[in-house]
């Protein structure tokens, strides 16, 4: 007869090999899904690696000044688009400067916000000849009703600027310029993905530079 | 006598039946008994030492399984190495890349392995079209055990070869140097050989540094400028004809070098495929007689060491005839001259006899204290030892003042500039981006008061004299023309110069230099046929200028304002006349 303590040791011995078995499995396994891994994150850092250089190969200033030119209509920022704030006209107290020329017969001056809020809901029929005024955006000639208070809002442009990419476009006498001239706006052109895909491609087929060649191969072996 | 006593004489027989009832201890005497005693104390150490490895056993696993660390350690023992490129990427100021390790595989073989060399040489070169089948049959046919049949290749070509299936053919892991950007960089960056050895450039002087950290190498250019410099360079190279130029743009305040161009270039990707001449970096290694961009440091001298004011005035009404030489002025006024009218029209008579009247000691020890008679320093081996003459005579000292007989690479004519307009205090260029409490300190040359007589000087140069061309509207330039005959057989060429500008901007706080260099241009109808400094590279400043302020958000300021006028006016007073002792 098999002793109790016999039959409990044997037990715990099985349970123990049956145990050890599958620890060693597991780790064997997650073992592999390590090495694995590992080899991605090297594929993965090699792949960085062609792309960056890819990214700055397509980002060389000759061939963004090339296409900019080509799709953009910008042209580099210069000097004369540069201002002041402290150069802009005061568009409050041109405002305040109509309303009170406007409301002359009411012999209550308005404040100047108070009428901009009032008038907007009031006004029943908007003059057109809001919009063809150009800058100066408050005209000096005093005109009648209190609509026109509402050139002091922000207006959308009448019509988008003149596609002469020579002329510094309207907005930019008011805004403050971008930074970078367009040619280097790198994030520009990303907006377009498909000029984009189309001109690498041109760019790739045409560059016959090594290092063209090289990340095209590499790129394409890659998706392969 | 006890019971046991009885049991010694008989044989021990341990596997008997009857075996004494467990409780009841046996004892044995003699031979026997020794016998025992040797097995039971071996049992123990034995159990002893058992019971020690699985103590030590068991406090490891309890040590892993309790402590935090231990798994992280073990863990990080098989961590993978990652992709390690043999060489540190090197980035512009603003971490644009300008030069990157590529992994590709290289193509060798072992002869011995090789079966058919003739086939096997046949098939690859019908995959590798650069490659001759009869070289490549030579080298496996060698009595080596290796080859290298192709190095770096595509993935694709790879591909190719493996699918060849040709026996003794391995692939080594091997990193590529890629430059981007092409020429844009090719004297600075420089670059790297096969094999990862760097030969030029940066690639060259901090080869230890990019093999030893896997850390960008950070410079102080910026890929924007260095283009738009590389750009109107070139523009003006091809408007007048000329062979080659150089541009540099430096932040006066630190030496930091913004861009630097070199033309013409070479593709660093493929160094072998331009003439040599063109990796001549003529902004460091080339030294050349300057011109009249050195009465800049002429002026400097003179007004710091006190023999001059910005009211004395010299004699410029006959040419200087000394053993042989005679001195003239190009733009010549015929009459006694201020200091800023010397340097206004470029007076070489003017700037000799200042030369003169400060002395010929100080002239040396000024060049010196400058850094004109040492190689710059630059953090690339390429720079050029300065030519000057020994001994330093007084007809020396009387060409020097105005740029000839005293050679030194167009960055030394930078260095000195900078420091002369920043307050006086020389700081030698760099290409390495540093934070700013790493900056050197710098050496003072010059006195704070001399600086501003020199801004003064420079837009006077830019407003009324020979650098109108130069004029930036709304970024206060000032300059200084130069253009400097080469020097040919037997003399100086009087059809081949070297025409300057070296432009700063705003002058009444000078932030960046501008210095633009075209070798041997030709004259045109636009430039009424001169070829000088003031029309052929004070434009090429003007247009680097003008796309420069926008690109780093410098407003233009309206130059007539009264502090800007007051910061730059040179005061009118009684004349000084001075005659140099000659």
């Amino acid at each position: 007869m098999i002793r109790r303590s016999t039959l409990i040791w044997l037990t715990l011995a099985a349970l123990l090999g049956f145990g050890l078995y599958q620890i060693k499995y597991e780790v064997q396994s997650q073992e592999e899904r390590f090495t694995r891994i590992n080899k991605q994150i090297v594929e993965n850092q090699e792949a960085i690696q062609v792309l960056t250089a890819e990214w700055s190969f397509l980002n060389r200033p000759d061939r963004l000044a090339e296409m900019a030119r080509r799709y953009l209509e910008m042209s580099p920022v210069v000097p004369a688009q540069f201002a002041q704030i402290a150069n802009l006209p005061d568009r409050e107290a041109m405002a305040a400067a109509a309303v009170l020329a406007a409301s002359a017969p009411a012999a209550k001056p308005i404040p100047a916000r108070a009428a901009m809020a009032a008038n907007s809901a009031t006004v029943p029929a908007a003059k057109t000849q809001l919009a063809p005024q150009p800058r100066p955006l408050v005209s000096a000639a005093p005109v009648s009703g209190p609509e026109r208070m509402q050139a002091t809002q922000p207006k959308p442009p009448a019509s988008p600027p003149a596609a002469n990419p020579s002329r510094p476009i309207e907005a930019a006498r008011y805004l403050p310029p971008p930074k970078a001239e367009p040619a280097h706006e790198r994030a520009s052109l990303v907006d377009a993905p498909s000029v984009l895909i189309a001109s690498v491609l041109t760019v790739l087929s045409e560059a016959s530079s090594a290092p063209a060649q090289m990340i095209q191969m590499m790129r394409t072996s890659e998706v392969r | 006598m006890n019971p046991t006593a009885a049991l010694t004489a008989r044989p021990v027989v341990l596997d008997r039946p009857e075996a004494p009832p467990p409780g009841r201890s046996v004892r044995f005497e003699g031979a026997a008994k020794q016998a025992l005693e040797i097995g039971r104390n071996r049992l123990l150490v034995t159990c002893a030492v058992f019971a020690l490895a699985f103590t030590v056993i068991g406090g490891r696993l309890i040590e892993i399984a309790v402590s935090r660390s231990a798994p992280q350690r073990l863990a990080e023992a098989r961590r993978a190495l990652g992709f390690v490129p043999d060489r540190a990427p090197i980035v512009d100021r603003n971490g644009t890349l300008l030069a990157t390790s590529l992994p590709t595989a290289s193509l060798y073989a072992d002869p011995r392995d090789v079966l058919d060399a003739g086939e096997a040489a046949a098939k690859l070169a019908s995959v590798l079209p650069g490659l001759a089948a009869e070289e490549i049959q030579a080298k496996l046919s060698s009595e080596k055990n290796f080859v290298w049949l192709k190095r770096n290749l595509t993935p694709r070509q790879q591909y190719e070869v493996n699918r060849l299936g040709i026996p003794g053919f391995y692939f080594q892991r091997e990193d590529k140097r890629i430059y981007p950007d092409g020429s844009l960089f090719a004297h600075i960056v420089g670059f790297a050989d096969v094999d990862g050895r760097g030969l030029a450039g940066l690639e060259r002087d901090l080869d230890e540094r990019l093999k030893s950290q896997t850390q960008p190498l950070l410079l102080t250019v910026d890929v924007r400028l260095q283009h738009i410099l590389r750009e109107e360079l070139q523009q003006g190279i091809q408007e007048f004809s000329a062979v080659g130029g150089m541009g540099i743009v430096m932040d006066v305040r630190t030496g930091e070098i913004l861009a630097m161009v070199s033309l013409p270039d070479f593709d660093p990707n493929r160094p072998g495929a331009s003439p040599p001449e063109n990796r001549f970096n003529r902004n460091t290694l080339g030294v050349y007689e300057m011109g009249s961009t050195f009465k800049i440091f002429n002026s400097a001298m003179a007004l710091d060491s006190g023999t001059a004011s910005l009211r004395s005035s010299y004699d410029a009404r006959q040419p200087i005839r000394i053993s042989r030489y005679t001195i003239t002025d190009y733009h010549a006024e015929r009459r006694w001259l201020t200091v800023p009218e010397i340097f206004k029209y470029s007076s070489n008579i003017g700037s000799a006899k200042m030369a003169l009247d400060a002395g010929v000691e100080t002239q040396r020890a000024f060049m010196g204290r400058v850094g004109f008679l040492k190689p710059v320093p630059i953090e690339l081996k390429e720079a050029g030892k300065p030519l000057y003459p020994r001994p330093w005579r007084p007809i020396n000292a009387m060409t020097i003042a105005f740029g000839h007989g005293l050679s030194v690479s167009p960055l030394h004519v930078a260095m000195g500039t900078a420091a002369v307009l920043n307050g006086g205090i020389l700081r030698a260029p760099t290409l390495i981006r540093r934070p700013p409490e790493e900056m050197p300190a710098g050496t003072r040359i010059l006195k704070q008061s001399t600086s501003e007589d020199m801004r003064r000087l420079f837009r006077l140069v830019v407003e009324e004299g020979t650098g109108k061309n130069a004029a930036a509207p709304g970024y206060v330039v000032g300059g200084k023309t130069g253009t400097a005959e080469k020097v040919g057989h037997g003399g100086y060429r009087h059809k081949s110069v070297l025409s300057s500008f070296i432009g700063v901007f705003p002058m009444h706080d000078p932030q960046y230099l501008v210095m633009v260099m075209v070798d041997e241009p030709k004259g045109t109808k636009r430039s009424h046929g001169y070829a000088t400094g003031g029309w052929v590279a004070a434009p090429v400043v003007r247009k680097v200028i003008t796309r420069m302020g926008p690109l780093y958000g410098i407003p233009p300021v309206d130059e007539t304002s009264p502090e800007i006028r007051r910061a730059l006016v040179i005061e009118s007073g009684p004349q000084e006349k001075r005659i140099a002792s000659q």
